[in-house]
């Protein structure tokens, strides 16, 4: 669209260097906003009206307790949440100190602070104190950066049109990537958050990413922050990589439901982009690639999975579908005689990889699937340069994951957990699960949440399904095939949008109900592991939004190609038209019809929702966990401990009057943590004790200070080094081969 | 040969897809309003017909009620479709045009409100005759008298008009009373000598074989009444619908008409109807170019007999000021049971209405019937499908497929009028 030589040209314009020094001047006056002096207010807790200036403060709550039930308020009561922004925290039993985040968006004489007893006499707030922070400025300085670039984009544009011209075709594509981008993230543009099955675990996790720096882990495998600082495995079985994003959003400032909405636009913006060059490459064509990835984007499953599941995991993975798509028609379908296609293993490896950084279950469906197009091209699979593309392909993928698949497989394997243990499964039959055919055929989806056919039937139900554009789609294709005989003519995508049609076939008939998948379960061990992690039949979905996109792109090329009655246009527009009106009916239904929740500080969410507790030690019982539930062995005294409601390291100081005895500790024993004297270095023995709690062994007569926390054992430390090697090499590699792409593209143009 | 035989795929691409979709609810493992299907396994006395006979044999077979109920209506649904397309498109003269009007019928909003809503397996089933008896009728009327083989379109005049007797009563009654209006409307050629022989003949057997057959369940039916409602003090009048629900596009989710019998706020007219009439209106009215007016004449008689089909399902007409002038009107009423009912009629001559549209659209041009096919199908999406999609929807599961404590408590059950 753009040469890139030509655009820098910009900077010799001077209304967009006056911009840029416009923009400069605000970050650095947000930047100095950062130095400035801490206030502390002191306000009672009694309930009585103080005022407070618009800012971010940081609410430290000293407070004794003897239960779980007392609830700290702080409020505005004429404004509401139209001025502060804090939410209900729940006083956990002990002596403690919380720190909690507190928004106050405008001048207000009304805010009130008090506790709601809830029947407990030792309840007793010794200390309030509002202190001023810098996370207003950072999140100012924040917003003019992205807004700063959002105009200088929109400037250059102009200003490149100006000069040399963008065409038509350009304009309308963009313009249409924009209109669906906006319309698919409308659910985003409200202060609070619509309420998901998996809401409360996701935010758990952008939290427990937090605490687990605070920790000194890196990468985080424990994350402290769960079940009132018991720590729960979820960075080792579902990786955080990419809930870096909103983690550093809660680091600038913002609150708990921003940082998820604006997370949410982030993963629509990258799964629109990665979609359109994928399928604007594979097509050959703008126009197919940009109905391809519209259709993609605004799938009713996908959407469903977004903002109803709030399965941020699932569709993330279904970001880099499009990417590991055309990575293998690349291999399948490239010319082996070109330089360039020694790199085809790239983008499959990139996909791979962020499918398995984002949801591993997903790629359980994608083994089955990759395994199947191998079969079906076998042929094309032992040509030598092609085998060769897929064994760097799978290399690659192994070596840059292996950080996390060392430690997921180690505890997966070695370790006993809930997690592929049939009886503490939520579904451990998942036949049950199945959605009726009726589901594929509906179209007008709305806010629906219930996925228990078996209860519920299609009453309320979600959207399981590729929506109406898709699969009228399908019905094309079937058309073409039977009434149109595209197998006998010569359109050159023939194969490909069989390819697709079988793909979305298989998935219709996998996510169903009636295909036998308790039969199957029932056959081995190893059948029954993989089935029962699937969880939902209906998950295959994913991959049928995927192939009937592309299908979407083969049946507009043949239509560019023979289109009589429907033409190219008449088609692209009627798809768009059709699937931006059942979106924004989906769309509108959720919006008015949805539970929402407003969380603000992560102390107002609580820390136990684990879902299923698929990570837990196998039959921990997590009621029996609580703060400060510390166990005694015999003769064991323990003199005082130091732990931070949401970090693992914790100090003890024990003494051990009598002869080999233990202290419990209220941290899940997950394999590596070591406990250390402070004072000689000596290592104490660590094991699981009661109810999976930590139990460190103590030697008769001890008597001393030791630190617990968490160590990764050396080979998982071994695999991060071979990770980052390997990412390290493939940087190099697609830098190297940027560099001859431009060189070429010089020589071409001289 | 070639394009022949393309023109038969298509044929049966339309027709499959079609039938898929308005089969929806049954391949889930209940069915929508499965709760009022229980009766018609009753063994209770009563008029049952043959065709609901069906649905006692499949159970003796040894099928669970819901697969007797669910092959049952995937029939009525292949029947309607095969039906009104074929009949549709003899009377168009175009296949496309045909099935368009076949789209309108099979998915209107009255349709979906009989199968999915209401449970009535009698007059669904009736619904596949009607096109027939229309075809056959049109026939008689259209061609001209010294055609040869005029007479044989009593056949289709017969059988469609005995099918919706011995299916359900009530769009019996409705049907001979339109056809008496009809009749007496188009009276030069009613009683051209060999139309008035060949209605004589079509209709007076069936009739009578009728009337032989329905007689001894006339002992058996309570005086003062046919309907279980008429017991919870609705009468014929009570049971219409306000104006407003028949110009309403959107119909599916609950609305608040007022309407006093349940599930009723779900029967209308729906968009394809609302735009055919507006549409037709407007053309009969605006066009000063005066051709085509055999068609308009055609078209204007349809779409007229439409609305005052329509005019009778609403609370517009007095109702118990009729039912007070003569027993027999009372009667005649009480048969019917729901003023809603009319309905009927103004769906299957607006069906006939769109084919005959498609028709003149098609001597256009294929892009103009294409696009004529688009806005066909875009309006039913909109209204039938909606419909369906919004009863699935909202509708609690229910697998049971017992008969409701109002019909287990009557002696007498009148199964071909529910």
């Amino acid at each position: 669209m753009m040469n890139w030589t030509k655009w820098k040209e910009v900077f010799k314009n001077r209304k967009f260097c006056i911009l840029l020094a416009a923009e400069l001047l605000l970050a650095i006056l947000c930047v100095t906003s950062m130095f400035k002096r801490q206030v502390t207010v002191m306000p009672p807790v009694d309930g009585t009206p103080f005022h407070l200036e618009a800012g971010t403060y940081m609410v430290q709550i000293t407070y004794t307790t003897s239960q779980d039930t007392n609830v700290f308020v702080l409020e505005d009561t004429v404004d509401g949440t139209k001025a502060v922004r804090f939410g209900n925290i729940t006083l956990g039993r002990g002596d403690n100190e919380e720190n909690c985040e507190l928004w106050v968006l405008r001048d207000t004489d009304h805010v009130t602070a008090y506790a709601i007893n809830g029947g407990d006499a030792a309840l007793n707030i010794s200390q309030l104190k509002i202190i001023t922070t810098s996370a207003d400025s950072r999140i100012m300085l924040f917003l003019i950066l992205i807004c700063s670039a959002l105009f200088d984009t929109l400037f250059i544009f102009y200003w490149y049109d100006r000069k040399y011209g963008i065409s038509l075709q350009n304009k309308l594509v963009w313009s249409v990537l924009g209109v669906a981008f906006v319309l698919m993230s409308v659910p985003c543009m409200v202060d609070y958050n619509l309420w998901g099955d998996d809401w409360g675990f996701h935010v758990l996790r952008v939290e427990g990413l937090i605490s687990g720096f605070r920790d000194g882990q890196f990468p985080v495998r424990i994350q402290g922050n769960w079940l009132g600082g018991y720590g729960y495995a979820a960075s080792v079985f579902y990786s955080d990589l990419f809930l870096l994003i909103p983690a550093l959003f809660r680091v600038i400032g913002f609150a708990v439901s921003a940082s998820y909405n604006m997370f949410l636009i982030v993963i629509n913006l990258a799964t629109l982009m990665i979609a359109y060059q994928c399928f604007r490459r594979i097509f050959k064509d703008q126009w197919a690639g940009t109905v391809s990835a519209v259709l993609y984007c605004v799938s009713a499953y996908r959407i469903h999975d977004i903002y109803v599941r709030a399965a941020i995991g699932e569709a993330l993975a279904m970001t880099f579908l499009p990417l590991i798509f055309y990575g293998f028609y690349q291999i399948f379908t490239g010319d082996r005689s070109r330089r360039g296609y020694r790199y085809s293993w790239l983008p499959v490896t990139l996909g791979l990889t962020g499918v398995i950084q984002s949801h591993v279950l997903t790629c359980e469906m994608l083994a089955f699937c990759i395994l199947l197009l191998c079969l079906v091209l076998i042929r094309k699979v032992f040509i030598k340069e092609t085998f060769w593309e897929l064994c760097k392909a799978a290399v690659m993928t192994l070596l840059w994951n292996l950080w996390y698949l060392v430690p997921f497989l180690d505890y997966y394997l070695n370790e006993k957990f809930n997690v592929g243990h049939l009886e503490t499964m939520a579904f451990p039959w998942i036949q049950v699960r199945g959605i009726f055919p009726a589901h594929l055929l509906f179209i007008f989806y709305g806010g629906g949440t219930k996925a228990d056919m078996e209860v519920f039937g299609m009453n309320w139900t979600g959207a399981f399904s590729v929506g109406a554009a898709l699969m009228l789609v399908v019905l094309a294709w079937v058309y073409l095939e039977f009434a149109a005989r595209i197998g006998k003519s010569d359109f050159a995508g023939r194969k490909l949008g069989r390819l697709a049609f079988c793909y979305t076939l298989m998935a219709f008939v996998l996510t169903s109900s009636y295909f036998p998948w308790d039969w199957l379960q029932s056959r081995s061990k190893f059948l029954e592991m993989l089935i029962t992690s699937l969880q939902f039949p209906y998950r295959f979905l994913a991959i049928a939004c995927l192939s009937a996109s592309v299908l979407a792109g083969v049946l507009l090329l043949y239509l560019r190609e023979r289109g009589s009655v429907v033409t190219f246009g008449q088609a692209l527009t009627g798809l768009l038209i059709l699937a931006l009106f059942f979106h924004v009916y989906q769309i509108d239904d959720l919006l008015s019809s949805h539970g929402i929740v407003r969380v603000y500080n992560k102390q107002s969410m609580g820390t136990a929702y684990v879902s299923n507790g698929e990570y837990l030690p196998y039959q921990a019982d997590t009621s029996l966990m609580y703060r400060n539930r510390v166990i005694e062995g015999e003769g064991v005294n323990v003199m005082g401990y130091e732990k931070a409601a949401d970090t693992l390291r914790m100090k003890m100081s024990v003494i051990n009057g009598g002869a080999e005895s233990y202290v419990e500790l209220p941290v899940l024993y997950y394999r590596g943590y070591t406990a250390k004297d402070l004072n000689t270095g000596q290592s104490l023995q660590v094991e699981a004790g009661g109810n999976s709690a930590v139990r460190v062994l103590l030697p008769a007569g001890y008597s001393g200070e030791f630190q617990l926390s968490f160590q990764e054992p050396v080979y998982w430390r071994a695999a991060e080094v071979i990770s980052l090697a390997a990412i390290g090499g493939g940087i190099g590699i697609f830098l190297k081969r940027r560099k001859r792409r431009v060189i070429c593209y010089e020589e071409a143009k001289s | 040969m070639e394009v022949k035989n393309k023109r038969q795929r298509n044929i049966i691409f339309v027709l499959g897809v079609l039938f898929l979709y308005l089969s929806t609810p049954l391949t889930m493992d209940y069915i929508p309003a499965s709760e009022h299907l229980g009766l018609y396994f009753l063994d209770k006395p009563g008029a049952r017909g043959p065709f609901l006979y069906l649905l006692v044999w499949l159970q003796g077979t040894g099928l669970s009620r819901l697969a007797c109920c669910r092959l049952y209506l995937l029939a009525a649904n292949f029947m309607t479709l095969i039906s009104s397309s074929y009949c549709f498109y003899r009377i168009s003269g175009n296949v496309y045009a045909g099935m368009a009007g076949s789209f309108c019928y099979s998915f209107s909003v009255y349709s979906m409100y009989i199968r999915y809503s209401r449970g009535s397996l009698g007059e669904v089933t009736a619904f596949i005759f009607l096109p027939f008896l229309l075809y056959g009728l049109w026939e008689l009327y259209q061609k001209p008298v010294s055609a040869r083989r005029y007479y044989v379109w009593i056949l289709p005049v017969s059988l469609g008009l005995l099918g919706v007797c011995v299916s359900h009563i009530p769009t019996a009654v409705i049907v001979l009373e339109f056809m008496f209006l009809a009749a007496l409307l188009l009276w030069r050629k009613t009683f051209r000598r060999q139309t008035f022989l060949a209605l004589t003949a079509a209709v007076a057997p069936v009739l009578l074989i009728f009337a032989l057959w329905w007689f001894p369940y006339l002992r058996e039916i309570p005086a003062g009444g046919v309907y279980a409602d008429l017991e919870s003090g609705l009468s014929f009048s009570d049971r219409s619908l306000p104006v407003t629900q028949m110009l309403l596009s959107f119909l599916g989710r609950d609305q608040n008409l007022g309407t006093p019998v349940a599930a009723q706020e779900y029967c209308g007219l729906g968009l394809p109807f609302l735009g055919i009439l507006a549409a037709g209106l407007l053309w009969i009215i605006l066009d000063r170019k005066r051709e085509n007016t055999e068609c308009k004449r055609t078209l204007g008689f349809l779409i007229g007999i439409s609305i005052f089909s329509i005019l009778l399902s609403t609370t517009w007409i007095p109702w118990s000021r009729v039912e007070s002038l003569h027993w027999f009107l009372r009667a005649l009423l009480e048969y019917v049971g729901y003023p809603f009912r009319y309905t009927v009629v103004a769906v299957l001559l607006l069906s006939v209405a769109v084919s005959l549209v498609g028709g003149m659209i098609w001597s256009r041009g294929k892009k103009a019937m294409a696009l004529f096919l688009a806005i066909v199908t875009v309006l039913n999406v909109l209204s039938g499908v909606y419909l369906m999609n919004a009863q699935i929807y909202t509708s609690p599961r229910s697998e049971s497929i017992d008969a409701g404590e109002r019909y287990v408590e009557m002696d007498h059950l009148f199964y071909l009028g529910e």
